[in-house]
């Protein structure tokens, strides 16, 4: 049976309750990538049904991974006929239709595995040619991903979205002393960010890298103006401002931002977008798990809180508008608010002038990893490196450092934005689990007084 | 469907493999104390390793013919263009009976979760507000079989458990977010609730830390995340043959009571089977014994390789986040199963009331080392000072910062008891608290 009539049913059997939905999700992806002691050439498809109700405010989950007609129907029945239509309160819309895919320069599926194998090893064999490189990694990944969505109001979507993916990773080792750098590409798009890349340029960096943490020193924690590459900028506007601004942890009482809408409330040169509608970026999406278009919310303008990110349940309850962040990891997984590409907006600083402006500090590179905690917004990032900034000059390298302290404090004394602008796809998880595609970043920044260690 | 994928299997390649697993999730959502989401999840999907002088590998979880044929030849494809390497998948042998199910979850799940659920709420006092709270079980069964001859069948079960525990006070309010996994419901008891919400109520009166070098007890899933993910890496023989790892046979690295077991057999443990998921026995390694570096963990693969036999330690753990219902998209890889510290001999309380100054965390913000380096720096999420051998303030912030290597060599105590633990980046232990000595923690 046709994927569409079966979902065509579901939808009309939902009809007997407040909302229901149905949402249908193809995968197909590859990966081809190599380390000194293992090629792992590897694909993967999936294909589920994630059927949701809503009736007296709760919400109810079906999830299937066999399309199988009499099965799932005859259980979508008998949870309606469980559950009823009783009053509820959800954001309703109007219905609407689309169809859409993302073409894509070079599409990775018409580049033969033989000669993404053969980039692989060259990579590979180029990186281990320098003394103190012990092992490195290298991947290529690709994969294609199919979204249909119906439900009860009659829309009718199907969005399909690529993801390519490209990594490098390497150890350096000097005695018993153990040292890595990385470099990633995470973006929707083809193989034409593999083909103009210049991959010399970015070997040669991640080697030196990882050679010179050898002599890192260990930093003495404390409080120093940092100054913060785009990769910690956009962690620090994801991990410790965007969760808190996910709308369901307002409704749990769960938001150390839930009264300050409309306030002042960090530094005036800082401005804030969740937009999902950025194009190229890992979290672009047409629509959201619940039928909603997805735009740039601004949630941040010069320092005052302007908006949540909603989906209907939030926006119902807030008496706000879904903001097309409603995502769920897979079809077996609950819908929450989540991100899609958070940043920062870009200043008027130059980023060597900006270093140069600063007299002790240091410059915090690459992030490992954030902790949201959106209740008590204090925040948690790790860095991969640290350099010592000594009048204005770069000097010293040290080892990854914590970044620690209250979210709005740190970035109340930001006092200087660079003109520079990137944005790094990853994954994101909803406390522990529930993984979703998001991307985030910014430009540099500098913040003074910070607790770092 | 298994007979279509091993009938294929069959006419395609000579050396293969079937993993596949069959999962039943029910999964509970708490929202402001009141049951709010019911989601019954039905998964089974198929992983297939081929070896044709390289080794292929394809998965999914579509049924159709058109699926599985392009599935097998995916993995045998792959397998002809990958590294040439020796390799033989795993044939059958003797294993031992272990205790690894929840007899309860086989049973009924459904009413299980929420019977918990409900008598969750029913204790929650007025003061605590379950902002959001997460149960869920996973009742899976998962066959291997192999071109060996190898055909076994696995039961399992697991119990996940996540709250936001917020107590206001005066204007004030805090939040302790405990997540843990078992085997078992029973493992986690009310009585375990009880102390999150204590630990929740204390955060109410915590102050931030002062900077300073101090004496610092870590709580099981800390020395579990912490310990666990440096170790676990160090230890594995992909670390070896790699040449990354720090760690070299009956070499001294630690102080001589600390003894790590990798224990694949250990009742209810969260890696405990008769077999990895490769099909080759598990068992009992000794990791570290008395502070003395012993011996690496193999898979079938790493064991060819190393000329070693595999120790039963292929397992489908995810790298990224923690795979039950999807095991059958991960290959195997050497891991430790089951992170066990021997005990130590001195009580928890003995060991508070030997430090005069000093530092209990109960919970770290996300405890995520790096684990090629060893180096860490995490957020107090919830800690208690001690003074003059007593609990004191409640403590919140502020970063521990240090390295593991070196912390393992300031060892001053380990408490006499081992529980079975979940972390937050390593699944499985069975883990003590753990004091360690001059440690750095950037406060105020």
């Amino acid at each position: 049976m046709p994927i569409r009539d079966l979902m065509e049913d579901v939808v009309e059997i939902l009809k007997d309750t407040y909302y229901g939905d149905v949402r249908f999700e193809k995968g197909y992806g590859s990966v081809v990538r190599k380390n000194k002691s293992e090629e792992n050439i590897s694909s993967a498809s999936s294909n589920g049904i994630c059927i949701r109700a809503f009736s007296d405010n709760k919400w109810y989950y079906l999830g299937f991974d066999r399309i199988d007609k009499k099965t799932i129907l005859s259980e979508t029945k008998k949870l309606v006929k469980k559950i009823g239509n009783k009053k509820s309160n959800l954001y309703l819309q109007k219905p609407w239709k689309l169809n859409k895919t993302i073409k894509l320069k070079i599409d990775p599926e018409d580049i033969s595995i033989e000669e993404k194998l053969k980039n692989v090893r060259e990579i590979f064999k180029e990186i281990m040619k320098n003394k103190q490189i012990v092992n490195c990694g290298v991947g290529i990944s690709h994969s294609r991903n199919e979204t249909i969505f119906m439900n009860t109001e009659g829309s009718d979507l199907k969005q399909v979205l690529p993801f390519f993916g490209f990594v490098i990773t390497v150890t350096a080792k000097q005695g018993k002393r153990v040292e890595d750098d990385y470099f990633v590409i995470a973006k929707q798009g083809g193989y034409e960010l593999f083909s103009f890349l210049d991959i010399n340029e970015k070997i040669n960096m991640v080697v030196n890298n990882a050679r010179k943490m050898l002599t890192s020193k260990v930093l003495k924690g404390g409080k120093y103006d940092i100054v913060v590459d785009p990769d910690v900028t956009g962690v620090i506007a994801h991990e410790s401002f965007g969760h808190g601004l996910e709308a369901d942890q307002v409704i749990r009482n769960r938001s150390y931002l839930a009264n300050l809408k409309g306030k002042k409330i960090i530094s005036e040169l800082v401005s804030i977008h969740d937009n999902g509608a950025l194009e190229n970026e890992r979290g672009f999406l047409f629509f959201d798990d619940e039928g909603i278009k997805s735009h740039d919310t601004v949630l941040v303008k010069n320092g005052v809180l302007k908006s949540f990110m909603h989906d209907r349940e939030s926006a119902a309850f807030m008496n706000a508008k879904p903001t097309g962040n409603a995502k769920a990891q897979d079809f077996s997984r609950k819908v929450y608010v989540r991100m899609t590409n958070t940043y920062i907006e870009k200043g008027d600083w130059d980023v060597d002038e900006l270093i140069r402006d600063t007299k002790k500090g240091f410059y915090l590179v690459k992030c490992l990893t954030g902790m949201e905690d959106p209740l008590q917004g204090n925040l948690q990032v790790i860095t991969h490196k640290a350099i010592e900034i000594k009048n204005g000059e770069l000097g010293d390298w040290y080892k990854g450092v914590g970044i620690t302290g209250k979210t709005l404090e740190f970035l109340s004394n930001v006092d200087a934005v660079g003109n520079d602008f990137d944005v790094r796809g990853s994954g994101c998880g909803k406390g522990h689990e529930d993984y979703v595609p998001v991307s985030s970043g910014g430009p540099h920044m500098r913040i003074r007084n910070a607790i770092i260690g | 469907m298994k007979e279509y994928i091993l009938s294929q299997l069959k006419k395609s390649a000579k050396n293969y493999e079937l993993f596949m697993q069959h999962t039943k999730i029910n999964e509970i959502h708490i929202q402001k104390n009141r049951i709010f989401l019911e989601n019954i999840t039905k998964d089974r999907g198929y992983g297939i390793r081929i070896y044709n002088k390289g080794i292929g590998f394809s998965s999914s979880n579509i049924g159709t013919f058109f699926a599985i044929n392009k599935t097998i030849k995916d993995a045998k494809k792959s397998a002809s263009l990958s590294e040439k390497v020796q390799f033989q998948f795993p044939s059958q042998k003797k294993f031992k009976t272990v205790k690894s199910v929840d007899k309860k979850i086989k049973e009924n799940a459904e009413h299980e979760i929420r019977d918990f659920a409900e008598q969750i709420l029913n204790i929650i006092p007025k003061d605590v507000l379950i902002s959001f709270g997460k149960l869920r079980t996973y009742d899976s069964y998962t066959d291997i079989i192999n071109s060996e001859g190898l055909n076994v069948r696995k039961e399992e079960s697991d119990f996940m458990i996540e709250m936001s525990l917020i107590v206001e006070k005066n204007g004030k309010k805090v939040e302790f977010w405990p997540h843990q996994y078992r085997t078992r419901i029973q493992d986690i008891s009310i009585s375990d609730i009880e102390r999150w919400i204590k630990i929740a109520r204390d955060q109410l009166k915590a102050k931030a830390p002062k900077t300073e070098r101090t004496t610092v007890i870590f709580s099981p899933s800390s020395v579990l995340d912490g310990l666990g993910s440096v170790i676990g890496t160090h230890a594995s023989a992909s670390a070896k043959v790699n040449g990354i790892t720090k760690l070299v046979p009956e070499e001294k690295v630690a102080v001589k009571d600390l003894t790590i077991i990798s224990d694949g057999l250990y009742p209810y443990g969260l890696m405990t089977n008769s077999f990895d998921d490769e099909g080759n026995p598990q068992r009992k390694i000794n990791i570290i014994e008395k502070g003395i570096f012993k011996n690496y963990v193999y898979d079938q693969f790493y064991g060819i390789k190393d000329n070693h036999e595999s120790t039963g330690n292929g397992l489908r753990q995810g790298d990224v986040f923690f795979v039950f219902d999807g095991k059958y998209g991960v290959q195997p890889t050497d891991q430790i199963s089951n992170f066990y510290i021997k005990p130590g001999k001195k009580s928890l309380e003995k060991l508070i009331s030997e430090v005069k100054h000093g530092i209990l965390v109960d919970k770290f913000s996300w405890l995520s080392p790096d684990s090629i380096s060893g180096t860490f720096s995490s957020q107090i999420s919830a800690g208690y000072y001690i003074d003059n051998g007593e609990i004191a303030d409640p403590i919140k912030g502020g970063l521990v910062t240090g390295n593991f290597f070196d912390l393992i060599q300031n060892i001053s105590g380990i408490s006499n008891e081992s529980k079975i633990i979940s972390g937050g980046t390593i699944l499985a232990g069975v883990c003590p608290y753990i004091r360690f000595e001059n440690v750095l923690v950037a406060g105020e």
